[in-house]
């Protein structure tokens, strides 16, 4: 079997390399041209082919000068740091509370994994009812007993509604990043703890010394999961806030751009794409090559 | 060997079905409307199926809801499967135009629809820098102050509501504000003073009865909803500088600074409204719950002008079957009125225009125009033709705009009558020429839901107090500056 793969690798793997080239290298080569022209969508503005609407790098400055692109950005990235240690503290320490419990273990994972089964945009118009009515009405503002106006009204202050957001992402992702983090877990041989214990060493150190740096594979791929989640969210964007009260994310903006001008500027919105896309891709490399250096060291 | 051929098979049928789709194929109706409007989408279907069985010619009907459409037209169109016929409003016909798609009325074979674009008065034509007419109207929308006019003969105690409507049409500004207070005053004490309107006295009700019993508050006011305010409020302003969109379109960005005191001036209005704003138990006063969209969403702003808990509602003739469906009788009862913005002449600018007349004149555009394709082939642009044309002629074709869209038609006079009591208004200010033009539609394409709007929800609803006039002038600086570097874009 491990011949016939061999021997026939490059025949085997010609659909899937069609179908990247058509459905993604064309497109994308595509888009980076058309940024650099008058798109308009179903035009080129002022000529018939796209090489007579080139305009240089017009598009791009535009989105450099453009406020809303700039704040989007922003808030993109606040939310981003945020999201991601929040996300990665409450999948850990979930984790480590389900390896720990003895007795239906496979009933928690179920319900921590429950959320992420829920589709982007019908979890934000849950939440937006819980933040408004629930949070604001009932729990933590209106006739309650406990006031805290920290959670009340969460959705009308960029600030309150970096955690809103962040807080039901972290809902959302958690129970996925808590297998992978369960995994991670699990593959710590129990010797190592022991060895500890005989040593006298607290929990924190062993949790510090042991559990932290064994789990540097599996956190990798936590935080590069959180982080390209959080960096390109669109629908929970969408649903709780629609980018409201300064909380347009980025991936919310270069959608919205196509409907702020008429003809649709797509030379602009893909412009704002590109730019998107290099982000990722920097963070990401950056990202990856950081925590493949950790590993090694652990 | 057998692995070998299984391989090759499985890479050819993924290629081939990867690249299929780029047969040519029949195909297999004889005209393609893409539609624009969701709410006549089924109607639409027995539209179809009516044609059919009348002249033998199949039509495919496709609709996508409103905010997707002109993505997925765009695609659409490009397509070989392109549609003949598609729906435009009267600003992205510049698009359609200047990609080559919009047929131009000179170049109509038929005689007949021909005549019929002809026959489309000036200030309704689909054109595109002021040349050409490109499309025949879906219909006319308005807006304005519905009210319920059994509510109101009820606290009045009068039976006369037609006066009623001329001498509030006639009203000035600020009869219209103690007119808002003593119904205020009657809905929290049971009682409320005098009050004129166009110099007659208005006596009001003393003591709550069982039809007004249910009132909460003055106006029902869809806080949640940035379109209500941002696209209806934010016309008012406009239309008191610009005569029409063209007007919009073709003067330079200095003209924008004579919308600052408009705007301000429509900003108080709205400060004045929401002090008197009803909700679901009692008042709702602005703060944080005014824009809750489960308190005060487009639904429920509906439901209370439905329920009896409010007198008014700012919306449109289209709102009729929402209430229906929530309550017939009140649905009946629903009279247009003109909203009030304090305009003074410094103010109005547009030509023609004069604050008597946009006190007593509601905004009412064509939202939506039936555009034939120009890339589409000669035979095709035949049967979309004949099929426009048959519908918006032929006795079945407008008894299905009039009836089964419930559609104002364009070229409505004063014999046209309606089921729905708003539309039967709308053209009774058409007759009378009491219109306010939609020069919105020419302004930048997000100012009224990213500018006006957004600040109005974001800085002014959600603040309890009273809105001082400096925050209202750095508003009005800032949607003007919005507007100009929209107009860069243009």
């Amino acid at each position: 079997m491990e011949n016939f793969y061999k021997r026939w690798f490059k025949i085997l793997v010609i659909p899937a390399v069609i179908l990247f080239f058509v459905v993604i290298i064309i497109p994308f080569i595509m888009g980076i041209t058309y940024s650099f022209t008058a798109w308009r969508g179903s035009y080129f503005k002022g000529s018939e082919n796209w090489w007579g609407a080139l305009v240089g790098v017009t598009n791009y400055i535009k989105v450099f000068r453009s406020e809303k692109f700039l704040s989007a950005l922003v808030f993109t990235v606040k939310f981003t740091v945020v999201a991601v240690i929040m996300k990665n503290i409450a999948s850990l320490g979930m984790a480590m509370m389900v390896k720990k419990v003895s007795a239906g273990k496979g009933f928690f994972r179920t319900v921590f994994f429950f959320p992420n089964l829920l589709g982007g945009l019908a979890m934000g118009f849950v939440w937006s009812f819980i933040f408004q009515n629930i949070f604001s009405l009932v729990l933590f503002g209106g006739e309650s007993a406990i006031k805290i106006p920290f959670l009340c009204d969460m959705l009308q202050d960029p600030n309150k509604a970096i955690f809103a957001m962040a807080l039901m992402a972290t809902w959302q992702s958690a129970g996925y990043m808590l297998l992978i983090y369960l995994n991670g877990l699990n593959n710590i041989p129990d010797d190592l703890y022991e060895a500890a214990s005989i040593d006298g060493a607290t929990p924190w150190q062993k949790f510090k010394n042991i559990t932290l740096p064994m789990l540097m594979p599996a956190f990798t791929i936590v935080f590069f999961l959180t982080l390209s989640q959080s960096f390109k969210m669109l629908d929970e964007n969408l649903a709780l806030t629609s980018g409201n009260f300064g909380t347009r994310m980025l991936s919310l903006q270069i959608l919205l751009s196509t409907r702020e001008n008429i003809p649709a500027n797509y030379g602009m919105a893909q412009a704002q794409a590109i730019i998107f896309f290099i982000l990722i891709a920097v963070i990401s490399v950056a990202q990856v090559t950081v925590t493949k250096r950790k590993e090694i060291e652990a | 060997m057998r692995a070998k051929y299984i391989g090759i098979a499985a890479a050819i049928g993924l290629t081939a079905i990867t690249v299929s789709g780029c047969g040519e194929r029949e195909k297999d109706y004889d005209v393609y409307f893409f539609n624009g409007k969701s709410e006549i989408a089924e109607s639409l279907e027995s539209v179809a199926d009516e044609y059919e069985a009348e002249t033998g010619k199949k039509v495919k009907v496709f609709t996508v809801g409103t905010s997707e459409s002109s993505e997925t037209l765009r695609s659409e169109i490009k397509s070989k499967d392109y549609p003949t016929v598609f729906a435009s409003n009267a600003i992205g016909i510049e698009e359609w135009k200047s990609a080559g798609f919009a047929m131009d009325a000179s170049e109509v074979q038929n005689p007949q629809l021909k005549a019929l674009y002809e026959s489309i008065p000036d200030s309704m034509k689909l054109e595109f820098e002021g040349k050409g007419n490109y499309g025949i109207p879906y219909n006319i929308e308005g807006y304005g102050l519905i009210a319920n006019k059994k509510m109101l003969a009820e606290i009045l105690e009068t039976d006369d509501i037609d006066q009623f409507k001329q001498d509030y049409k006639a009203a000035s500004y600020t009869e219209f504000q103690n007119m808002i207070e003593s119904l205020d005053s009657y809905i929290k004490n049971g009682s409320g003073k005098d009050f004129t309107l166009n110099g007659q006295t208005y006596h009001i009700r003393s003591g709550k009865t069982a039809y007004t019993e249910s009132l909460t508050g003055v106006l029902a006011i869809a806080g949640a909803e940035k379109w209500t305010y941002g696209n209806h409020y934010g016309n008012f302003p406009i239309s008191a500088v610009y005569s029409t969109i063209y007007d919009v379109r073709e003067s330079g960005p200095e003209k924008a600074d004579s919308l600052k005191e408009p705007i301000v001036k429509s900003l108080k209005e709205l400060e004045f409204a929401t002090n008197y704003a009803a909700g679901a138990d009692g008042p709702i006063g602005r703060g944080a719950q005014f824009i809750n969209s489960t308190a005060t969403g487009y639904d429920q702003a509906i439901q209370m002008l439905a329920e009896k808990k409010a007198i008014f509602m700012k919306n449109g003739n289209w709102i009729y079957s929402n209430v229906q469906k929530i309550s017939e009788e009140t649905a009946k009862n629903l009279i247009m009125l003109p909203v009030k913005v304090s305009f003074d002449e410094n103010d109005v600018t547009a030509d023609g225009m004069t604050p008597e007349k946009m006190n007593r004149s509601i905004p009412e555009f064509v939202s939506q125009y039936y555009v034939i394709n120009a890339k589409a082939t000669a035979e095709e642009r035949n049967d979309a033709e004949d099929f426009v044309y048959w519908l918006n002629t032929s006795e079945k074709g407008l008894d299905f705009i009039i009836n089964d869209f419930a559609f104002v038609p364009f070229n409505a006079d004063e014999n046209t009558q309606l089921d729905n009591p708003l539309s039967n208004d709308l053209i009774e200010y058409k007759v009378a020429d009491d219109l306010l033009a939609n020069p919105f539609d020419a302004a930048p394409a997000s100012w009224g839901l990213e500018s006006y709007g957004k600040y109005v929800m974001e800085e002014l609803f959600v603040q309890k107090e009273n809105w001082s006039d400096k925050q209202l002038n750095e508003i009005a600086e800032k949607c003007i500056k919005d507007w100009k570097s929209g107009m860069e874009e243009w």
